[in-house]
């Protein structure tokens, strides 16, 4: 359904930052070609394509976020850019070998940090909270709104009402935290 | 909570979103580092905000993966589906065209016999006297290929006023020494006046040979050849140029290439070198060189070596000055509207190129290269079809003036 829309980068950027993650699709569908290329010319399988461009999308949605930030570029030439990144990284966790035929095969991948193992736990939490206390956490930390943006989105009064509003549900989220790990749990 | 923790709490959040100026930072990470509670709490808070963070970017990923779910792989297969059906509409509409004999193909023959029969080369006036009229084949509506392979009939059209030249071929198989023109008109399409005409048989007009005919008639357009070269809209033979790589003061490059060319210009006939063979529609005879002329009956006859010895003589005084090497020149239509060429073997396929357009082809550097009125454009002789790539040398540029 995404496929006939055709927009200007500007367009995409704008509606980026709006909110519209229906462009993020429209992006994995326009670049999945180019960036599959890429990384099956380079040592990967058709199961690492959907992983990097999604990692991608994501990383390109939080640089958007920023208001400050400014593309020089054409909006596919950096989201291919940012692919590469991502997919040099991935090799570098990865461990593999080259056999004699020019295939390569893949011992196993360095297992993620503690941090990050921990940080997928945490995140079930957040599903607990209510979606309005979810999305103005997200918003705030995540997408890093501002209040005064966060209060029209999502139609509150103003922005001392999210703020107290995040507050109460921050608290929440500590507290399902706490009720279940003891800080030494992460360390 | 206390002030003072809801200080630290403030402090820590624009020290985690890194908010804090560079001063800021290190007077909080010293006082972190005398504070065992305070290391904590950053440490809980950096796990809260980095959980916050893991929960957004799962549901963005999460969201991608549902709505592509729809329809997976339609950015690489959907493409591919397409192109597939295309590709098998083309090849059935090709498969269609060229073995239904039925009235869309007498319509598409006839308006390309009109394209085949167009000689803009043409010099002189062409009288219509001698109007003598022979019936030769009849063609139908409902005729096959193989019929048509079988007629061996050189015909042109007179398309807007304008007379197209061939020569025929006599039925004892010798060619006919005066130049020939007549008009023909086939079954079912438009004739020259535009009327729909109804089966009628060839009519030729015998026309007189013209003074800008200097000889070397042996040629004859087939209806088979029609069939076999349905988007070619003409051939010509032309001479390339050779520019001289270096010239040293006693011009020893340049007079081994003229050596050199000379004596491959004396396999070829007549022509001025370095131009378009004006006067000769030249595509039966290199066909048949190339075995691909069907039963064309058509030999040199003495007469016309004669004339072809008179022509080469001609043009030895312009030997001294231009060397050359034949060259084939084929315009053909692109249904596609590619523009470009194929070079291969001293034969040059031109397609979106109008024959007006066409001017004369260089050598320089054993490299070939075209000029148009539009520019000079490098002929890269390989096998497959290249678009027209601009030549920006600037001493071939002043060479080719």
């Amino acid at each position: 359904m995404f496929n006939k829309i055709s927009l200007s980068d500007e367009a995409i950027i704008e509606s980026i930052r709006s909110g519209n993650q229906k462009m993020l699709v429209l992006l994995y569908k326009r670049n999945y070609p180019i960036i599959r290329g890429h990384i099956l010319k380079n040592s990967g399988f058709e199961a690492d394509v959907e992983d990097v461009l999604q990692e991608t999308l994501v990383a390109l949605w939080q640089k958007l976020s920023d208001k400050n930030f400014t593309l020089t570029a054409k909006l596919d030439t950096f989201i291919f850019a940012i692919a590469k990144n991502h997919w040099l990284t991935n090799l570098h966790k990865k461990r593999f070998t080259v056999l004699h035929d020019g295939s390569i095969e893949i011992k196993d991948t360095i297992s993620v940090g503690v941090n990050e193992e921990m940080l997928s736990k945490l995140a079930v939490y957040m599903k607990q909270l209510s979606e309005v206390c979810r999305n103005i956490l997200h918003f705030y930390y995540f997408d890093d709104l501002s209040m005064e943006d966060i209060a029209q989105r999502m139609n509150f009064a103003n922005a001392d009402t999210v703020k107290t509003k995040k507050y109460q549900c921050k608290k929440k989220l500590e507290e399902m935290v706490k009720q279940h790990h003891s800080l030494q749990d992460f360390l | 909570m206390s002030k003072a923790n809801q200080h630290n709490e403030e402090l820590i959040e624009q020290y985690l979103a890194g908010k804090m100026t560079a001063e800021a930072r290190l007077q909080f990470e010293e006082m972190v580092a005398n504070d065992e509670a305070l290391q904590k709490e950053l440490e809980f808070q950096r796990l809260v905000v980095g959980a916050m963070q893991e929960s957004r970017r799962e549901e963005l990923i999460n969201f991608i993966k549902d709505n592509i779910d729809e329809d997976k792989a339609m950015p690489i297969y959907k493409g591919r589906i397409i192109w597939s059906l295309s590709a098998a509409a083309c090849i059935a509409l090709l498969i269609f065209f060229l073995s239904e004999p039925g009235t869309f193909q007498e319509e598409y023959q006839h308006t390309k016999k009109k394209i085949l029969s167009y000689n803009p080369f043409i010099k002189g006036e062409k009288t219509e006297a001698d109007s003598v009229e022979e019936t030769t084949t009849t063609k139908s509506n409902s005729g096959a290929l193989a019929d048509r392979k079988e007629e061996s009939v050189s015909d042109s059209i007179l398309m807007d006023g304008r007379h197209i030249n061939e020569q025929i071929t006599a039925a004892d198989g010798e060619p006919d020494s005066t130049l020939l023109s007549y008009t023909t008109t086939v079954g079912g399409a438009l004739d020259k006046s535009g009327k729909l005409a109804e089966e009628k048989p060839l009519e030729r007009k015998k026309a007189e040979s013209f003074d800008g005919y200097d000889g070397d008639i042996s040629q004859t357009l087939t209806d088979s050849e029609n069939v076999l070269s349905e988007k070619m809209v003409m051939d010509t033979q032309v001479f390339a140029i050779v520019i001289p790589t270096q010239v040293d003061e006693m011009g020893n490059n340049f007079q081994q290439n003229n050596e050199y060319y000379s004596n491959q210009k004396k396999q070829t006939t007549r022509s001025i070198p370095g131009t378009v063979d004006n006067n000769t529609y030249r595509g039966n005879e290199n066909d048949r060189n190339r075995g691909m002329a069907g039963d064309t009956k058509t030999k040199n006859s003495p007469q016309k070596d004669t004339q072809k010895q008179k022509s080469d003589d001609a043009n030895k005084s312009d030997k001294d000055k231009i060397t050359s090497l034949s060259i084939k020149v084929e315009f053909w239509e692109s249904p596609i509207h590619f523009k470009g060429y194929k070079f291969f073997r001293n034969k040059l396929l031109l397609y979106g190129v109008k024959e007006s357009e066409f001017m004369k082809v260089y050598s320089y550097e054993n490299n070939y290269y075209l000029k148009t009125a539009k520019g000079v454009y490098l002929l890269r002789e390989e096998n497959i079809f290249n678009s027209f790539a601009p030549v920006k040398n600037s001493i071939l540029l002043e060479r080719t003036k």
